[in-house]
Order: structure tokens, then C-alpha cells, then sequence
């Protein structure tokens, strides 16, 4: 076993590195699992508004207060521009001076200012209650009513809600635009990280030029040779992916459960297709001073256009068709679909995860060729 | 021998594969990657579209039927209806072909899978619906005279809000990733602030050791390597920005000159960066590049290139980190130059960046003054 052990002695060396990027893996997924509910009831969406008052009277501060009742209203932390840019307020209202006096009058253009980035549903959503708000206080007056009896009533017809059904479908989440961000969907880019950073380092030092001349001196035969290096690597693979399955659990809070198996079985076919793909850049690159920029290059790019950083559904067609040619994309298939981003189908998932073991089949067979190729050229 | 230095610094500098790679082909990729992704996500992941929605009509009740057909039809559509029975609207919803089902039966009521702002309004349309309808009766049994004007006031087109812009820039919310590039190319500049240190040390480098056994005053030698690292890290921005800007056609408006200024000054301020940590950071050339990439990556992620939600949390809960931290500073000062018509906070930006590299200047001068060897 002394190719094992000369690999294991490599990858200890090479371990600070790899349990540095999985501490910062965890405390970001740490902070995105926190960022990932799912509710089983409906609830209506709060606004953070920003009001400024100009008119300041009795009516206007009757609004303000409505508002407040459904909405928070906030005080920005920051200029008010940035915080609509970075969307840490939804929507700013400005009543406008004379507001009180144009909920009686035919006028009532510019009662409010509205500032916001996007004609966002929440912008269309204010503009409509607002609306609704006047048109509501407006036509209580036209039936003769006093201005603050008029307030009244329209607040207390608009406190009537209607009923609403909450109903449980694993489509109910692709509706929205930020589904399917689960535990899983961001390992294609770590397992990459991982795999290429340490795995295809250790590789390229056991397959240093001289190291593997001095090996093939020994008494080794290849076939042992590559035996006790593919052990190794199952184990550094087989320790990774078992380490982040153990974190899934952490976060899910308990034993995987149902279709929740289908994820681990996903991720292990992914950690398998990442260690090849590290495993074959090991025997195509000529320096390790490259290896960093190869990983970056190619755990990004895939991760981009596989839909690992933004949901496929919000990827355009000509992305869409190039990320089919990479195993990352079929994998976030899978994920989508477990996790609601996407309708579950069985015969679909287990459809995907064929083509993911096609794709591990292929770059494996890649692997054994160039490793010929290698080592016929050495010999 | 100052301008012998300097240019030969240059030409050595930009035979580096490394370098190049990391600091003008990375990027690129990377911008490549935001642009093939993120042109038009703002519009698809922000912008209001007609909500699908399924309607059941139990009874068929022709005020209802003509409200859905005011607020699906014209120019800005609220709904895009679908009209169904119950089974076939359930079955709409749970393969995710429609938002929400607004059953129309004794009362109006609504079934949603989700709890996004799109059933918020689904909702909110119903409640209008419910509040004119609920009006409408205390009318009809307080006063039945006050009706006429009642509904006539309900069904009046309102126009009280006016919109103010925001900014008069970029309207997307993803440019800040490409702003962030950019910082994360002028910090990493930062790699070849670590040569003025160690081509300058004799215990850095041989080539350190012959100059420092140079008739050429270290004052000189230094200013020599520093200028230029200072020159190959606005090569490199340069490079970055023009290739985003006319290739990439990212759009930094129309101010693009100021782009180019605020990123030069930004790969001087990583290049003096890297001088310091150079002159911090005692050990070999693989300790001190390892302090440096890490300063450069952690604080592009504390700005937002690898979160783009970090930047605002950071600005409300520790702004400091935003203020000190170099690649958020450059980020800001393109961020600023977009949103602000003015240029106020664009210049104090621009003064903050100048005065950072003064001090990392100055104290890489200060630790590596007056180094004297026992041996070379």
C-alpha cells in the first residue's frame, strides 16, 4: 500500500486548504439556509415603505397609521436611493400638501409622489391600494358623508378580506422566482472547488514526471499502481461528499426523509462526475501554478451557466442550450424538481440522473485514455 | 536608471502568464459569464408581468365576469385569466401553469400555492373587490339615494400618484456584480505590488539580492518597481473596463471617462496594497502572495462579487467595513457615479481611495526602509 500511503501523505498536506474551503462553504450555506423557507400557508407579504408627510394633517396621518397597519413603515438606514436600489426598502410615498383637500376636490392628481426602482408587483400593488384608498374615502363622501366618517368606513370596508385557501403543490414554488435555492443546489460549484483544488493537486504530485519514473522503476505493477490511487481518491471523495451530507442533515434539521434521498443519491453522482473531472485536468495540465485558475475557470462557468447562481427559469434560451452540455445542469434538473423550483416527476428525475451517469461514463472513459496515452508516452 | 527600471519592471511584469491570465483573461471570462446570465434578469426577476390566473365562475355573475375582463385586457394587464372549472383550475395550479384560482361563487375567494407578492396582489384585487361590493350594500340599505353618486365616485379613473425617478443611471440592480469585477481587478493588482518589495529585497529574490548590490540608490529602485506596478494594474484596468464597455456593451452610461479614472485609481490604490502587505507579511513570496489574494477575494466578497445581497446588509448593520474595506470602495465610486446625477460622492469616494493609497504606500516605504544584510 505504499502508493496509498504516499497519497494520503500528500493529501494531509493538502488538507488545511480543503478544510478552509469547506468551513467558508459552510458558513455561507449556514447563512442561505436561513434565507430558504417554505411555508405551508399563505401570508401576505409585508412592504417596507418609507412615508414622508407633507401635508401633516388629521386625513394624511389617518393613511399614514392605515398603512402601517398592513405595511412596516420604515427609516431608511441609508440615503434613500441606495436603500431602494438595494432593496432594503420596497417602496417610497411621499403625501403630497393639499392631499386632505383633494380627497374632496375633482382633482386629485399628484396626491402622492411614489419612488421605486422597478415597476415591481409590489409597486403595482401600493399603486392599486392607494388607489383603492381614495377612490374608496372619495365615494363614501359622494354618499354624504363627513371626511373623517368617510375615512372610517373606507378603512373598515377595507379591512374585509377575502378568504383565501392555502393548497399544497410542488409547482407552488417554481411560481415564485427565488425557489429552489436548497441546501443542494450550490454543491456542483463546491464539490468542483473541492474535487479540482485538492484532488487534482495530489493527483499531479503522484504523477510528477520524476515521481513517476521512480515509480516505475519500483516494483509496483501499474495496475496495482492505479488500484491504490483510485482507493484513495474514493476515500477523499467518499469523505467529502459524506461530510456534506452530515451538514444537509444539520440543516434540514434531522434524517433525510422521502424524496429528500433522491438529493443525496444526486449529489453522490455529482461528487463522482466532479472527481473525474478533476482527476482528468490533473493529467492535462503541465504546472499546479495553473490549477487555481482552471478550477475558478471552470467551477464558475458551469456553475453560471448551469443554473447553480441563478435559477434556470430566469437563464435565457441560448444559456439554457449550452448548459445542457455539462452534467452541472442535469444535476440542478434533479434539485429543481426536489426541492419545488420544478414539477416533480420520477420518470424525469431518474431520466436525469442517467445522463449524469452517462457523463460520469464518459469523462471516466476520457480519463483511462489520457492515462494511457501518458503513460505510453512516458514508457 | 530610473526609466531602465522602470521599463524593463513593465516588460518583465507583462511576460508573467500568470499575470495576465488572472488579472485581464479572468475577468473577462467572468464578465463574460455575468453578461451571457444576468442581461435582462432585473426585468425578468423584478419587472410586473400579468399575473396567470385561473377563474371559476360558480354563479354566473356578469358584474364580476366584466370586472376580470376590465383588468385583463389594455395595455398593462393586471391578470392573464384563464377560465376554468374547479377541478381543471386545481389541476392549473398544481402544475404551476397559473399563480392563484379566484372563485367566484356566493362570495369571492381565492387559492394560492405560494405566498409571493403575486398572490399579495391576487389578493389585493379580490379584497377591492369585496370592499366596493361591501360599500355598495351599506349604501344601498343606510341611504339608496346616495347610490348613483356612491358608484359613480367607485367606478371614476383616479390619477393621485406621480412618479419621481430614482436615479437617471442604469436601472439594473446586477451591474453592481460588474462594478465589483472591476474592484476585484484593481485589488488583485495587488500581486504586483508584492514585487516591489521582493524584487527590491536581497533575501526576497536573487534578482533583490543584485540590486541591492546596485550602485542604484533603493529610493530609486523602489519608485522605479512601484510606478511600475502602478502602470501594469491601469494596463490591466484599462484592458477590463474597455473590454466590458465596447465588447460586453455593459452600460456604464454615459460618464464612461469617469469609469475609466475611478478604475485607474482603484489598481493603483490595490497595487499600493500590495506593497504593504509585501512589507507586512515577513516570509516567502508564496506567504505574502497568499495574504494578499486573501485580503483581495475576502474583501470582494464583503463588497458583493460572489453575494450581491452582502453589500446592502453591510451598509445598514457595519457601514465601517464598507468604508475600509478597498474593493467596496472602488464598487462604491462606480455605484455612486451611476445613481447620483452629481459627482459628490463619486469625488469623496475618489479622495478616499487617494488617501488609502498614501497610507498603504507610506507604510510599505516605512517597512522596508533602511533593510541592511549581513550577507548576500
Amino acid at each position: 500500500m505504499q502508493v496509498f500511503k504516499l497519497f494520503m501523505l500528500i493529501l494531509k498536506k493538502k488538507l488545511p486548504l480543503s478544510v478552509t474551503i469547506m468551513i467558508v462553504f459552510m458558513l455561507l450555506y449556514a447563512g442561505m439556509a436561513f434565507l430558504d423557507d417554505n411555508d405551508d400557508k399563505f401570508t401576505e407579504s409585508k412592504l417596507d415603505i418609507v412615508i414622508n408627510d407633507l401635508d401633516d394633517t388629521p386625513e394624511s396621518r389617518a393613511l399614514t397609521e392605515f398603512i402601517g397597519k398592513k405595511h412596516n413603515i420604515v427609516t431608511p438606514t441609508m440615503p434613500l436611493k441606495d436603500a431602494l436600489y438595494f432593496a432594503t426598502v420596497d417602496y417610497s410615498l411621499t403625501i403630497n400638501k393639499g392631499y386632505s383637500e383633494k380627497l374632496t376636490s375633482d382633482d386629485t392628481s399628484g396626491m402622492f409622489v411614489e419612488q421605486h426602482v422597478y415597476d415591481s408587483y409590489s409597486v403595482a400593488y401600493m399603486s392599486s391600494w392607494l388607489d383603492e384608498y381614495v377612490s374608496c374615502v372619495r365615494a363614501c363622501t359622494a354618499s354624504g358623508e363627513s371626511l373623517t366618517d368617510a375615512i372610517s368606513s373606507a378603512e373598515e370596508a377595507m379591512t374585509l378580506y377575502t378568504e383565501v385557501t392555502y393548497m399544497s403543490s410542488d409547482a407552488g414554488n417554481a411560481n415564485g422566482m427565488t425557489s429552489g435555492s436548497g441546501f443542494f443546489r450550490y454543491l456542483p460549484f463546491i464539490f468542483l472547488s473541492l474535487m479540482i483544488t485538492v484532488l487534482s493537486s495530489v493527483m499531479m504530485s503522484i504523477n510528477d514526471k520524476e515521481v513517476r519514473f521512480r515509480t516505475n522503476c519500483s516494483k509496483i505493477r501499474t495496475t496495482s499502481f492505479v488500484l491504490q490511487i483510485l482507493a484513495g481518491s474514493v476515500v477523499y471523495v467518499l469523505a467529502v461528499w459524506v461530510v456534506f451530507m452530515l451538514l444537509g442533515m444539520a440543516f434540514s434539521g434531522g434524517i433525510y426523509s422521502g424524496t429528500a434521498w433522491l438529493n443525496v443519491v444526486n449529489s453522490g453522482i455529482f461528487a463522482v462526475i466532479s472527481a473525474f473531472i478533476a482527476v482528468l485536468i490533473s493529467l492535462l495540465l503541465r504546472t499546479q501554478a495553473s490549477l487555481n485558475l482552471v478550477c475558478n475557470t471552470l467551477s464558475i462557468s458551469m456553475s453560471f451557466l448551469c443554473g447553480v447562481f441563478i435559477p434556470q427559469s430566469l437563464l435565457g434560451d441560448t444559456v439554457l442550450s449550452i448548459g445542457r452540455f455539462f452534467p452541472a445542469f442535469w444535476y440542478v434538473k434533479v434539485s429543481n424538481m426536489l426541492t419545488g423550483a420544478e414539477l416533480y416527476s420520477s420518470a424525469k428525475v431518474t431520466q436525469y440522473m442517467l445522463i449524469e451517469v452517462c457523463f460520469a461514463a464518459a469523462i471516466g472513459a476520457a480519463v483511462l485514455l489520457v492515462y494511457k496515452l501518458k503513460v505510453r508516452s512516458s514508457e | 536608471m530610473f526609466l531602465n527600471e522602470f521599463k524593463y519592471f513593465i516588460l518583465s511584469t507583462l511576460r508573467e502568464k500568470m499575470l495576465i491570465r488572472w488579472l485581464i483573461l479572468f475577468p473577462m471570462l467572468l464578465g463574460t459569464m455575468f453578461k451571457l446570465t444576468m442581461s435582462g434578469l432585473s426585468e425578468k426577476e423584478f419587472n410586473f408581468r400579468a399575473i396567470p390566473t385561473a377563474v371559476v365562475l360558480e354563479n354566473d355573475d356578469g358584474i364580476f365576469r366584466d370586472v376580470i375582463k376590465q383588468v385583463s385586457e389594455g395595455d398593462d394587464p393586471l391578470l392573464k385569466v384563464t377560465y376554468a372549472d374547479s377541478e381543471e383550475a386545481e389541476k392549473l395550479l398544481k402544475d404551476g401553469e397559473v399563480e392563484g384560482i379566484i372563485t367566484s361563487g356566493d362570495t369571492v375567494s381565492l387559492t394560492v400555492a405560494g405566498s409571493d407578492m403575486e398572490e399579495t396582489v391576487l389578493k389585493a384585487f379580490t379584497d377591492r373587490y369585496l370592499t366596493q361590493e361591501k360599500l355598495i350594500k351599506d349604501a344601498a340599505e343606510k341611504d339608496p339615494a346616495s347610490l348613483p353618486a356612491l358608484t359613480e365616485s367607485l367606478t371614476e379613473e383616479l390619477d393621485v400618484l406621480e412618479e419621481k425617478s430614482v436615479t437617471e443611471g442604469v436601472n439594473d440592480r446586477y451591474i453592481i456584480y460588474y462594478y465589483n469585477l472591476l474592484a476585484m481587478v484593481a485589488v488583485c493588482s495587488s500581486v504586483t505590488g508584492l514585487s516591489v518589495v521582493t524584487q527590491n529585497e536581497a533575501d526576497q529574490s536573487p534578482l533583490g539580492a543584485r540590486k541591492c548590490c546596485s550602485p542604484t540608490p533603493k529610493l530609486i529602485s523602489t519608485l522605479a518597481v512601484m510606478l511600475g506596478c502602478w502602470a501594469v494594474g491601469a494596463f490591466c484596468m484599462v484592458t477590463s473596463v474597455t473590454f466590458l464597455a465596447f465588447v460586453l456593451r455593459v452600460g456604464f452610461g454615459s460618464r464612461l471617462g469617469y469609469v475609466y479614472a475611478g478604475g485607474i485609481l482603484g489598481s493603483i490604490m490595490g497595487s499600493s496594497l500590495g506593497f504593504m502587505i509585501a512589507s507586512l507579511v515577513r516570509g516567502s513570496y508564496e506567504k505574502k502572495n497568499a495574504v494578499a489574494m486573501t485580503v483581495s477575494l475576502g474583501g470582494s466578497f464583503l463588497s458583493g462579487l460572489m453575494v450581491g445581497n452582502i453589500k446592502p446588509i453591510l451598509m445598514e448593520k457595519a457601514p465601517i467595513v464598507n468604508t475600509l474595506n478597498p474593493p467596496a470602495v472602488i464598487c462604491d465610486c462606480f455605484y455612486y457615479l451611476n445613481i447620483d446625477s452629481g459627482l459628490d460622492r463619486y469625488l469623496g469616494k475618489m479622495a478616499e481611495m487617494l488617501a488609502m493609497t498614501v497610507v498603504f504606500t507610506m507604510i510599505g516605504f516605512v517597512f522596508t526602509r533602511r533593510r541592511k544584510y549581513a550577507s548576500l
